[in-house]
């Protein structure tokens, strides 16, 4: 990923959790990759702009996804259902997608509608030319974002 | 005195988190109603007295451009201000709005405070002071 | 009985302040608050439920008439509009009477005195608290519009032949402007000359009359003195003054002019019609429409004695039904007729006696 992208996706992720979601994240960190996560919460997105198509991709582990969609819509924890869940993430897809396209000089870009699903572990996210970044809180790795140009 | 803001956006937890937010920011709101599309903004608007739109741009049946064009065509609803709360960043369309009348417009993600500022300087409040009605002055 | 609860809406603070004040004076009337803005009056209009508003036209952050639109959608309540005697707000204050509003008041100032104001806000008050919303007519989603066809020349040109003897008068208040539009874009180009009084504050009746005329077949304007009476054309009293009818030979002619409040009103019902019974006589056509109180009662009776042809507007299609029914009482009316018969009756008595 360029450099300025890559700083553009970790400013957008950073500001709309800290300000919708009330979570912050940190993109190193010293825990292992998740492996007991069976099941990751997957929000993505698509955009495109006069030079080309990319997709956003949100993996989130359960616990994270629902201490995020807690803080988003004011609720306690064990209060949050599923479909709160599934609208948390597919708002925060849409969010960071929107913020990073604000933030890169691109030509009428456009963006798409979120989708939401529950993604089994070991399936792999995208092609071979994503990016990925880590994404750590107090530490631990909660999950990660990806770019994928199409 | 308050007033009464339609939120329309086809997220249920994102209503839930604007109308939370309103609440947080200070601005005074007194109903809230929710439409989840254009098509049922008017039809809140047809029972309920409403002062401000806050909406979002992007959703089914009838987007937020189209809320607008609509409103802009009636007689009762031509002024009443409508705010976009959006992740739309093509800066184009967002000033398209502001040509066919949105009075202002918030990225998503927003802050209480931004909220606040924008709405009291949509709705012609200079500051706190001025809305309270002085009841020994005044102009004849 | 219990008061009528008034909610008065005003920028200005001295306003709001002289009403209540004047208004304390009447056991009648109660004032139940006040607002500076459209957004106040909003929330105690649903917390108070007054029965009147008093509804200053220019406000700041939403005008009056926005404002008025809204709360005839979703609260309505009889609404006095009180406006300054400019030509810019006479327009807007006759706007706000198609949307519903069923009085104007002009507000104090030159030479018209806060007590001469309180008299008439608070016989306004009472008579808009009498008020009735009407339903509105079919397809007519609130705007304001003429409520049917003119009647056609042709058909009852032969009914109005040798005509220019003729002589229509018509008095109306509360309401009466809707209702004046409703008769008088109906009249033919050729109907006989008309005369009329419709209660309003000066220089409102200017503009009143300037708006029937672009909606008219008839040319419609307001009275000046001396003005011939002539066929397919409407003359309006001035506010502040009265009206007389006069003849000169073959010509009628008004005479507009100061005087006494009669009936608590400048210009009177009563002195028109009084007129008309003295000059016209069998020769005339009288119509007392809408209104609060009881001007007109008396000069339709002497109308009907002079062997004129006289209506009244029936309660159904009347805002008040006060002075029409007062002139029922008194037994000037020769025929009751609902707003929409009122043009075809008028003709009809036209026709008759010929």
């Amino acid at each position: 990923m360029n450099p300025q992208w890559r700083q553009a996706m970790k400013t957008a992720i950073s500001e709309v959790l800290e300000t919708m979601f009330f979570a912050m994240v940190d993109f190193e960190g010293e825990g292992a990759p998740d492996g007991g996560c069976p099941w990751y919460c997957e929000a993505s997105i698509e955009a495109a702009f006069d030079a080309g198509k990319v997709a956003f991709f949100f993996r989130l582990s359960e616990d994270f996804a629902r201490m995020a969609t807690a803080g988003f819509l004011g609720s306690r924890e064990e209060q949050v259902n599923a479909e709160e869940i599934e609208d948390a993430m597919k708002e925060l897809a849409n969010m960071v997608g929107g913020n990073f396209l604000s933030r890169v000089e691109e030509k009428n870009v456009r963006l798409g509608i979120p989708t939401f699903r529950m993604a089994p572990a070991h399936e792999g996210v995208t092609g071979a030319d994503a990016e990925m970044l880590n994404l750590y809180c107090l530490g631990d790795r909660v999950g990660a974002a990806f770019l994928e140009r199409r | 005195m308050s007033y009464n803001i339609l939120i329309v956006d086809d997220s249920k937890s994102m209503r839930k988190v604007i109308r939370k937010t309103l609440a947080a920011s200070g601005f005074r709101v007194g109903e809230c109603i929710e439409a989840g599309n254009g098509r049922e903004a008017l039809d809140a608007l047809a029972n309920n007295w409403i002062d401000l739109i806050l909406s979002d741009i992007h959703m089914p049946e009838m987007d937020g451009m189209e809320l607008l064009r609509r409103l802009r065509e009636d007689a009762t609803w031509k002024d009443l201000p409508v705010v976009y709360i959006t992740t739309e960043s093509n800066e184009d369309r967002l000033q398209e709005l502001v040509r066919l009348g949105a009075r202002g417009y918030i990225r998503k993600p927003f802050k209480p405070e931004e909220i606040r500022a924008l709405l009291s300087d949509v709705m012609g409040e200079t500051d706190e002071s001025a809305m309270a009605p002085g009841d020994e002055d005044g102009d004849f | 009985m219990k008061p009528i609860k008034v909610l008065i809406v005003d920028d200005s603070a001295i306003v709001r302040k002289i009403f209540s004040q004047e208004l304390a004076k009447h056991d009648d009337i109660e004032v139940v608050g006040t607002a500076p803005d459209p957004y106040v009056a909003r929330d105690k209009v649903v917390k108070l439920k007054p029965d009147v508003l008093t509804l200053d036209i220019e406000m700041p952050r939403m005008d009056g008439l926005t404002f008025l639109r809204k709360l005839m959608k979703y609260h309505p309540v009889p609404t006095i509009i009180v406006s300054s005697l400019t030509p810019k707000n006479s327009d807007m204050a006759l706007e706000a009477m198609e949307y519903g509003a069923v009085e104007v008041l002009a507000k104090p100032g030159g030479s018209y005195s806060v007590g001469d104001m309180s008299v008439q806000l608070v016989e306004k008050i009472r008579a808009a608290a009498n008020a009735r919303f009407l339903a509105p007519k079919s397809g007519d989603n609130g705007a304001p519009g003429a409520s049917g066809a003119p009647l056609a020349s042709e058909n009852i040109s032969r009914a109005l032949t040798r005509t220019t003897h003729k002589v229509v008068a018509m008095g109306a208040s509360t309401g009466g402007t809707e209702a004046l539009k409703s008769v008088l874009t109906r009249m033919p180009s050729n109907s006989p000359g008309i005369v009329v009084v419709q209660h309003m504050p000066p220089r409102f009746t200017t503009a009143f009359a300037n708006r029937l005329d672009s909606v008219c077949q008839i040319e419609v304007r307001e009275a000046k003195d001396g003005d011939s009476v002539l066929p397919g054309l409407a003359l309006i009293a001035p506010g502040n003054y009265h009206m007389v009818l006069k003849r000169s030979g073959a010509r009628y002619y008004v005479e507009v002019k100061t005087g006494p409040l009669i009936c608590h009103q400048r210009p009177s019902v009563d002195v028109l019609f009084h007129s008309v019974a003295r000059y016209a006589g069998a020769n005339a056509v009288g119509v007392i429409m809408t209104g609060m109180g009881r001007d007109g009662a008396k000069g339709m009776l002497e109308m009907r004695q002079a062997g004129a042809r006289t209506i009244a507007q029936d309660e159904s299609s009347c805002v008040v039904f006060g002075m029409p029914k007062e002139a029922i009482r008194q037994g000037g009316v020769e025929r009751i007729a609902h707003l929409e018969q009122i043009p075809e009756s008028v003709v009809e008595f036209l026709a008759s006696g010929e």
